[in-house]
């Protein structure tokens, strides 16, 4: 530029201004461009830390959490193609499972463990009321040693003041049309619960082929939470699922609403029938 | 001592002549026989199970046939069916805590009147709190006083708070401590066309052999009555009576939940329960008895009498009617509901202002003055029980100058 000034005509030294005042403003815009993907990098990387933030005020979901993150770095520097194909499908089998409980929603499958987080529940001091519907297809319902425990959880829930409404659905066999009461293969067993001051409605199965979504073993626990439990023809759990959400237990409560337009108390049926001799 | 006209049946009736001359000869026996192996011949069998010469030696003892015998002699009594059955009970107050135990396992809100005796409310109201549960209170007791509500109306009434307040089970009072009698039966069948009712309870405190011990007709599914009132067996005994098929497993599960948890303890429910189980001889506690012999005394003693308690009730009335009218004129108003709600107790509300600062002590003692046993509120309230028999003019001159007198 200073030997342009010296030597050069006016109109090089126009030039060479020109020329200066472009690269400048190259190099300012080429700044600028960077200056927002730097932002962009930052926003990303924040966003990314924003999770445990999140965590932090949970200690025990944050321990979790760190501990995934180094099981998974640890799985990142695997080489074998084997390993890593496997890790990455287990890794998502968990993910979806986490999802799910974030969902509220827990899945037991082929397994009777449920019923540990069912004796939570019933332990619970601030759960009062527990309304649960028993799909009864066979005499064998709940009478296996899981369920036998169950019952007797039950009947401790019932001592300490929890309120049990139970809604028996019967299968014909158990019930059949026109007599007044079950047979005495399952009576014992609705009776044991009777006595105890459970308040217990019966439903004939028949009686619900219009509304086959009312077959179901349901509990409702107070307003936190409703299960659903499937099981096999021998009476094993194949699946229970409970939901921790409003929307599941508002379908439940629907559900049980329903079903005591069908439901008769046992109380009534007693009350229709001679004593026995 | 000058002649006494007891009118305190409500409180604690006096001792039937039978009772007597069981209470008597038990004590006798009670000081010779103490409790050698003869006395559980007598308690189990009765004086049949003794050696003749036992029944020579204690006459008075031969109305005890055991304990089985009793229990049969009061649901005979009660003209119940033979599958029902009745608790025996030291205490009344532990009968009332099992009675809220079963209303509050299947209830959510327990419907009550305001004509119950309040230590049982109480009694009802800590079991509520304890499982979360509720009762919920209709008020008729000063309108059936005032004559604003007839027994339809309260019928209605109760009815009516059942429904609005989605009750579920019911706390009655067939006669309150105060003479109203309550239509249990009519209330009862009347919600039980129109909503659930998951259990029942009656109190028949002072129902119980004065307005009616006829219980074929009960809706009930605990019926809760006394030795002490007027039945007259003197001695305080609780009674249960219990057995429709629909909640006769309930009640004794219950009670054995309940005495197993000790959260029942009266050691004579416990004893006679026992029996039930064939335990009873492992009882852990001595056990008081005495007031299961008096209390056979008093059954005979009705049995033997014959009517009914509700064909007594007319001759209870007529001296009800009597006595307001003299109270009417001796500057005390009577408080009496409609007819169908009279029972056979009469209150009685002094007009004088210093009658009615009197503590229940003085006015009580008042009265007694003047040879009249009777029970007395604060604020110059005096309650009434009237015997079966018509009260002689003698008597009634008596109760006249008393009222003049005190009031």
């Amino acid at each position: 530029m200073a030997v342009a000034c010296e030597f050069g005509s006016l109109d090089m030294q126009i030039g060479m201004l020109g020329a200066l005042v472009s690269i400048l403003a190259g190099l300012f815009l080429s700044y600028v461009e960077q200056e927002e993907e730097r932002d962009e990098r930052q926003l990303v990387l924040l966003k990314q830390l924003s999770i445990p933030v999140k965590l932090a005020a949970d200690a025990e979901l944050y321990a979790q959490y760190a501990g995934f993150c180094d099981a998974l770095s640890t799985l990142a520097m695997q080489t074998d193609p084997i390993l890593r194909e496997i890790g990455l499908l287990k890794s998502a089998s968990v993910r979806q499972e986490i999802s799910l409980l974030a969902d509220g929603t827990v899945v037991f499958s082929g397994t009777e463990s449920w019923r540990t987080v069912y004796e939570k529940l019933l332990r619970d001091p601030e759960i009062h009321e527990y309304q649960s519907v028993a799909w009864v297809r066979t005499k064998d319902y709940w009478q296996d040693p899981p369920g036998r425990q169950s019952l007797a959880l039950n009947f401790d829930a019932v001592q300490r003041g929890v309120l049990i409404e139970r809604i028996m659905i019967l299968g014909d066999e158990l019930w059949p049309a026109g007599n007044d009461l079950p047979t005495a293969e399952i009576r014992p067993w609705i009776e044991e619960q009777y006595n105890h001051g459970f308040w217990i409605c019966l439903v004939r199965e028949s009686e619900l082929a219009s509304e086959p979504d009312l077959r179901v073993d349901m509990g409702l626990y107070g307003p936190r939470a409703v299960g659903f439990q499937e099981i096999d023809e021998r009476c094993r759990t194949l699946r229970f699922t409970l939901h921790f959400d409003v929307h599941q237990i508002r379908i439940g409560r629907d559900r049980w609403k329903r079903l005591l337009l069908f439901a008769i108390p046992y109380r009534e049926l007693l009350d229709r029938n001679p004593p026995p001799e | 001592m000058a002649p006494l006209l007891y009118l305190d049946t409500a409180r604690l009736g006096q001792m039937s002549s039978a009772a007597q001359d069981v209470h008597r000869d038990f004590a006798r026996f009670a000081g010779e026989v103490g409790g050698s192996i003869q006395f559980d011949d007598f308690l189990w069998g009765g004086i049949e199970a003794c050696l003749p010469s036992v029944s020579v030696r204690y006459p008075g003892l031969a109305a005890w046939k055991g304990i089985a015998p009793l229990k049969k002699s009061l649901c005979d009594l009660t003209a119940l069916p033979s599958e029902s059955r009745v608790l025996l009970a030291a205490r009344s107050a532990q009968l009332m805590k099992l009675a809220a135990t079963l209303l509050c396992r299947p209830c959510r809100n327990v419907l009550v009147a305001d004509t119950g005796w309040p230590p049982y409310q109480r009694i009802l109201d800590f079991e509520c709190r304890r499982t979360d549960r509720r009762t919920t209170m209709v008020k008729v007791c000063e309108d059936a006083f005032q004559r604003q509500l007839n027994e339809d109306e309260i019928v209605e009434r109760v009815r009516r708070a059942y429904i609005e307040h989605c009750c579920d089970g019911l706390f009655l009072t067939a006669v309150s401590h105060l003479g109203i009698q309550l239509p249990v039966q009519k209330i009862v069948r009347r919600i039980e066309r129109s909503a659930k009712v998951r259990f029942v309870v009656v109190d028949g405190a002072q129902d119980f052999c004065h307005v009616g011990s006829d219980l074929r007709g009960d809706c009930a599914d605990l019926y809760l009555a006394g030795s002490h009132k007027w039945l007259g067996g003197y001695h305080p005994l609780g009674f249960a009576f219990y057995g429709k098929r629909r909640s006769r497993s309930v009640v004794e599960m219950v009670l054995r939940d309940s005495l197993d948890a000790l959260h029942l303890d009266d050691p004579l429910l416990r004893f006679v329960g026992g029996l039930n189980q064939g335990n009873c001889r492992n009882a852990d506690e001595t056990v008081n008895l005495a007031a299961l012999f008096s209390c056979q005394g008093a059954v005979s003693d009705a049995v033997l009498q014959g009517d009914w308690p509700s064909d007594k009730l007319a001759g209870r009335l007529e001296n009800a009617h009597e006595i307001a009218l003299l109270a009417d004129g001796a500057v005390w108003t009577p408080q009496l509901p409609y007819s169908s709600l009279q029972s056979g107790i009469v209150l009685l509300n002094a007009r004088h202002d210093r009658v009615r600062s009197l503590s229940p002590d003085e006015l009580r003692a008042a009265f007694y003055g003047e040879g009249i046993a009777l029970t007395a509120y604060e604020g110059g309230l005096i309650r009434l029980s009237m015997p079966a028999k018509r009260l002689q003019k003698v008597e009634l001159a008596m109760v006249e100058k008393a009222l003049r007198k005190v009031g």
